[in-house]
Formats: C-alpha cells, sequence, structure tokens
C-alpha cells in the first residue's frame, strides 16, 4: 500500500491510463484528481491498466465508479484492461466484475470504443 | 487439534494512515506465515484496511490519541480478526446494504467499504460495552 504510479497515453480519441501500486485511501485522492485531470483536457473514453496494480481498496473503487458516472453523463466511459490475477479475484468476491468492461489486451480495450 | 490454535498476534494501530497501513500488512504477513491461502489473506487484509480506515475516518477527534489493538487468532479452521478501540456506538452489521450494482452504478460511493468487509468475510460482529467497541471479524479456511 501507499506506492501510486500513474501514466497516460493518447491513442486516437481514447486515453490510456497506466495505474500501478495501491489505491487506498491515502493514493485514491491523487487518482481522481489524475483522472479529472484527463477529464478537464477533454477526455471522455478512458482505458485503465490495472496490470501493476497491486492492491484496490474501496477508496480506490470509489473514485473508478465516481469517475465512470461522470464520463457516461458525457457519453463516455472508462474500461478496464489487463486486471492481474488478484485483482480479478477480489472484483469477483465482491461482485464488480460485471460493474465494469473488462478487456484481457489494452489493445482490445481501445478497439471497443 | 490446529497446532496454530494457541497463537495470538496482536499489533496496536495508531489513528493515521501510517499505523493503519502498517499494521494491516503486519496482520497479513503473520497469516501468510501460518501458512494461509494468499486469497484468504488478501480478503482478510482488505476488510481489515478497511474496517480501520472507516474508525479513522468516523471517529470523533477526541478519539484521535487512543490506539486501536487488532488481535489475529488462527482456530478450528477459521481465522478471527478481533478490533477493539474507544470511539462512539457504530454498528456496521446493521446497515442495510443497497442494491449493490445499482447504488454503484448511479455513481453512489456510500457505504463502499462496509460493503467490503461484509462481503469478503463469513462473519462480523459488532459489540460496545462502556465505551469500547469491538469488532469481529471471521473467515473460515476452505
Amino acid at each position: 500500500m501507499g506506492v501510486f504510479q500513474y501514466s497516460s497515453s493518447k491513442h486516437g480519441k481514447v486515453t490510456l491510463i497506466n495505474v500501478g501500486g495501491s489505491l487506498d485511501s491515502e493514493t485514491a485522492p491523487r487518482f481522481d484528481e489524475k483522472l479529472r485531470g484527463e477529464i478537464g483536457k477533454g477526455a471522455s473514453r478512458l482505458v485503465c491498466n490495472m496490470s501493476k496494480l497491486d492492491y484496490i481498496a474501496s477508496a480506490g473503487l470509489g473514485v473508478l465508479i465516481g469517475v465512470n458516472d461522470t464520463l457516461r453523463k458525457k457519453g463516455g466511459e472508462i474500461k478496464i484492461s489487463e486486471m492481474n490475477e488478484k485483482i480479478t479475484k477480489i472484483f469477483k468476491l465482491l461482485g464488480f466484475i460485471n460493474l465494469f468492461k473488462i478487456y484481457k489486451t489494452d489493445d482490445e480495450a481501445l478497439d471497443s470504443f | 487439534m490446529d497446532p496454530r490454535s494457541d497463537q495470538t498476534f496482536t499489533v496496536s494501530a495508531g489513528r493515521n494512515h501510517g499505523d493503519i497501513e502498517s499494521s494491516t500488512k503486519k496482520i497479513a504477513s503473520y497469516l501468510t506465515k501460518q501458512g494461509i491461502h494468499t486469497d484468504l489473506v488478501s480478503s482478510m487484509e482488505l476488510s481489515v484496511y478497511e474496517a480501520l480506515v472507516n474508525i479513522y475516518d468516523h471517529e470523533p477527534e477526541n478519539f484521535r490519541d487512543s490506539p486501536i489493538r487488532v488481535e489475529c487468532s488462527l482456530s478450528g479452521g477459521l481465522v478471527t480478526v478481533t478490533i477493539r478501540y474507544e470511539g462512539d456506538y457504530f454498528d456496521m452489521t446493521s446497515t442495510k446494504l443497497p442494491d449493490i450494482v445499482e447504488h454503484f452504478k448511479k455513481g453512489k460511493t456510500r457505504g463502499l467499504g462496509i460493503y467490503f468487509i461484509r462481503t469478503l468475510m463469513d462473519s462480523v460482529e459488532y459489540s460496545h460495552d462502556h465505551g469500547e467497541n469491538t469488532l469481529i471479524l471471521t473467515k473460515k479456511e476452505e
């Protein structure tokens, strides 16, 4: 927990986010700020790559839910790619696996828009 | 008889993010060393973290200097974490959980931490006695 990594790149009309480390109550506000910054710059179609995400607490998931709600109101969405096994298990246990559209690869997620 | 049944592991956490994080990691590390399956360790780690954050976020300032005691025990195929802390009455086990998918699809996130705990654990018990709260999280080993 505690470590937070973030980077983003543009792929046509889609913004690819790479998030790593932890999304907990301490780092989630920074993640929210970063994503809101992307939206502020005009992004409405986001793909969040979770391959390097070690830990997600309710605060982190709350950010994804809140941002997705904002994007949907603008006709956009946040989709998830390359979710690793640990995070996938947590999503399944919590019943959140159908809450977001999840893709095996970045390309699949990017092409889905 | 489970050879680990006499063992308990206790940590004391201050009410700050650093202590919450390190205490949660210590509990997870202890369970891993006891040979508990990684899935159960992940569920317990996340539930303890959510419980401690919930206490930190919602308890009044006058309890900020009072540490939270976290005790972990293994017995009869059950992993039990008991969290004791001074504070006002708040029974997270009695909070009504919403229709979770519909609730969160609407962008609402209130109650998410409690939902995590109650979904990941087999049992969550709460009691309040003379200003001391006790929260007991239990998960069965598969």
